[in-house]
């Protein structure tokens, strides 16, 4: 397994084989470690010191199920902390097979020069000039790189809003359909890759290869096991493939944690407008797909193909984080309109959570009324022409709420929260304040163990046990995200000795033993890793609180506030 | 309202329910149209278990049930004319 390092300043490429430090390890660990060892806590986020780590999972490219996820770190620009973000497509197998663990882009171009770097078929690196690629949005390039690369690869790229540098800023990657859908958004880090001049890194595909695995046949046979166990649970082999992620848009409006108007309420009253029952109804009728396989190794097709009135496509793929944010958090009740964002954040290289939160804040703050669909298109389409007011939105919700001289900011270390209020579910008041990535609800998802018709057993308006709840999440995700689990494939740890099944296949892979002890640990020591670098960069225990808005002001219909303590948030990660 | 149904043999039946069905819980209803739900006649004293054990669905996994925009247990009592919202327990992230 090797490792690339690319300098843009001297354009000089070199490999290297893993050390043994790095041996076992991809995807979060291994950026976090490196970014940890290599990059100075107080550098500029945009400036040469930042490095931009790829690195699939450790898992991604064998013949596990669902084991595409690709993890992109750096300084994140948003947060000025550390940052992972992973995205799936087809990016994380293909690099995986080449015998690539990561790609680290250092340094920055001399001049304002665009670059492609391009790994072929037997792992090799080139970079090339790009120059006439800087400019264009995300769709346009692929379909451009396509034709002199051919369709048998991968390629991540950004779009104007990376090439601006703006906080917001996501890196794109392409689903098994070529389209640039797919999205690392968070942490701004397609930013961080515009300071580079890296315009996309395009991977060749090497059909029938797998990844490097020391014991083939036990590997093969815990495999089985997890995708049965996929196979068997009925969220991810039933409700997901006829719904996707937006089969939470109901339940959690109904809970009363569905942040609307600016996280005003905590119910949307056209919530059935927007659901995933609506949305898969919608496209049936259309002729869209409403199960689409986006990933590569994929058996659960959470996907979709959203499409308009006339059956033409519009967008891959419509979730939930995306329906929420550019639908009940700006008021908006129509999927049509949230689709059209959706594509344009995707073309223009966007989170759509970063920006869906930044426009709800300017409209919180009197700018637009909320509920204006029209006037939100108009906000992402200004990110793109590069305009003050376009800058402004695409580096999100902080910035907006800056400009505004308004308080009323969800944010977490400068990002946004996601889909689910922290007052009326209190777990993820504790993942959001305390995850070392800033408001990230994957980092520690907990709302189940809060709902206790879906089994939890916590009460999602209290204090007690979300803090321990919540660090059991963080350090095992911390893990999921090293080895290139997709999330919603965590059904296959139901398998009997699930945990000690997916350490098998670790440890098939490394021909090391690795026991559900070392997984833990690994966790316990990503998590230091990623909040020792924080410290560097300046972050305090003061860092670990949620916005104001969040302790005083009752979410309706409930009508709670957070009464998690300071001290309490500060017990999350006291090793 | 696109599909009434009602049990063969009921006494009294004097409740009228508008019943969603989330998830994939629509599955074995032919013609369901999630945007008007599901029209159900009960008897006058029904509850919510009973509701579940009516449409078929006691033995599938249910994660909430809400009638009128409020979250209730299987053996509460049904109103007239009440709006149900049926839940599969969600995973996720």
């Amino acid at each position: 397994m090797k490792i690339i390092r690319v300098d843009m300043r001297s354009k000089k490429i070199t490999t290297q084989e893993v050390t043994s430090a790095f041996t076992g390890m991809g995807g979060r660990g291994l950026t976090s470690f490196m970014i940890n060892q290599e990059v100075p806590g107080g550098c500029d986020p945009l400036g040469p010191e930042n490095k931009l780590i790829f690195a699939p999972g450790y898992l991604s490219g064998s013949s596990l199920v669902n084991s595409s996820r690709f993890s992109i770190g750096a300084k994140s620009p948003l947060t000025g902390g550390i940052k992972e973000s992973n995205v799936g497509g087809t990016v994380a197998a293909d690099l995986a097979h080449t015998g690539i663990s990561a790609i680290i882009i250092e340094g920055q171009p001399e001049k304002d020069h665009a670059y492609i770097l391009k790994i072929d078929k037997q792992g090799d690196a080139v970079l090339s000039d790009a120059d006439a690629f800087w400019g264009k949005r995300t769709y346009a390039l692929v379909a451009s790189l396509k034709a002199i690369h051919g369709e048998d690869c991968s390629i991540t790229c950004i779009g104007p809003a990376g090439e601006l540098q703006l906080s917001a800023a996501s890196i794109q990657s392409t689903d098994r359909d070529g389209r640039p859908c797919r999205a690392a958004g968070r942490g701004g880090l397609g930013a961080v890759m515009g300071s580079k001049g890296l315009k996309a890194l395009i991977v060749e595909r090497k059909a029938g290869k797998t990844a490097p695995i020391k014991d083939m046949e036990a590997f093969k046979s815990s495999a089985k096991i997890f995708a049965k166990a996929v196979l068997a649970d009925e969220f991810s082999a039933q409700i997901l493939p006829a719904l996707g992620s937006a089969v939470l848009v109901e339940p959690i409006n109904a809970a009363g944690a569905f942040p609307t108007r600016n996280a005003r309420q905590g119910q949307f009253e056209d919530a059935d407008k927007i659901s995933g029952e609506t949305m898969a109804q919608i496209i049936k009728e259309r002729g869209g797909i409403p199960n689409h396989k986006g990933c590569s190794q994929c058996i659960i097709n959470c996907s979709n193909e959203y499409v308009d009135e006339k059956g033409k496509y519009v967008t891959s793929s419509l979730e939930y984080e995306t329906i929420w944010s550019m639908g009940g958090m700006i008021g908006n009740n129509d999927l049509d309109a949230i689709a059209r964002l959706d594509f344009l954040c995707d073309d223009i290289g966007l989170d759509t959570m970063s920006t869906g939160v930044a426009i709800a804040v300017a409209m919180d703050a009197g700018y637009k009324p909320f509920g204006d669909a029209a006037a939100a298109i108009e906000m992402v389409e200004a990110v793109a022409t590069g305009s003050d007011f376009g800058k402004i939105i695409g580096h999100g919700p902080k910035r907006v709420g800056e400009y505004f001289n308004h308080d009323r900011v969800p944010v977490i270390k400068g990002q946004s929260i996601a889909a689910y209020d922290p007052r009326a579910i209190h777990g993820m008041a504790v993942t959001y304040a305390t995850t070392p990535m800033g408001g990230d609800h994957t980092a520690g998802w907990v709302v189940e163990s809060n709902l206790e018709a879906f089994g939890g057993t916590l009460d999602p308006f209290g204090a007690e046990g979300q803090v321990e709840t919540s660090r059991d999440a963080q350090l095992h995700m911390a893990v999921v995200d090293t080895m290139g689990i997709c999330d919603f494939a965590q059904t296959g740890f139901k398998a009997p000795d699930g945990l000690e099944n997916v350490c098998k296949m670790v440890a098939a892979k490394s021909g090391q033993p690795f026991s559900s002890k070392d997984w833990h640990a690994l966790g316990k020591k990503i998590i230091q890793t990623e909040l020792a670098f924080n410290k560097a960069a300046g972050f305090t225990r003061q860092d670990d609180r949620l916005p104001k808005m969040f302790y005083e002001e009752p979410l309706p219909p409930h009508n709670k506030v957070v009464v998690i303590s300071d001290e309490q948030m500060d017990t999350t990660f006291n090793f | 309202m696109n599909k009434w149904i009602q049990p063969l043999i009921f006494r009294n039946p004097s409740l009228e329910l508008t019943v969603k069905l989330y998830g994939t819980l629509s599955g074995p209803f032919d013609n369901y149209d999630h945007r008007e739900g599901l029209g159900v006649c009960l008897a006058e004293g029904s509850s919510i278990g009973d509701l579940l054990i009516f449409l078929n669905l006691n033995s599938k996994g249910i994660g909430m049930v809400f009638m009128d925009g409020r979250p209730v247990k299987k053996e509460t009592r049904l109103k007239e004319g009440a709006r149900v919202k049926i839940f599969q327990p969600i995973f996720g992230g």
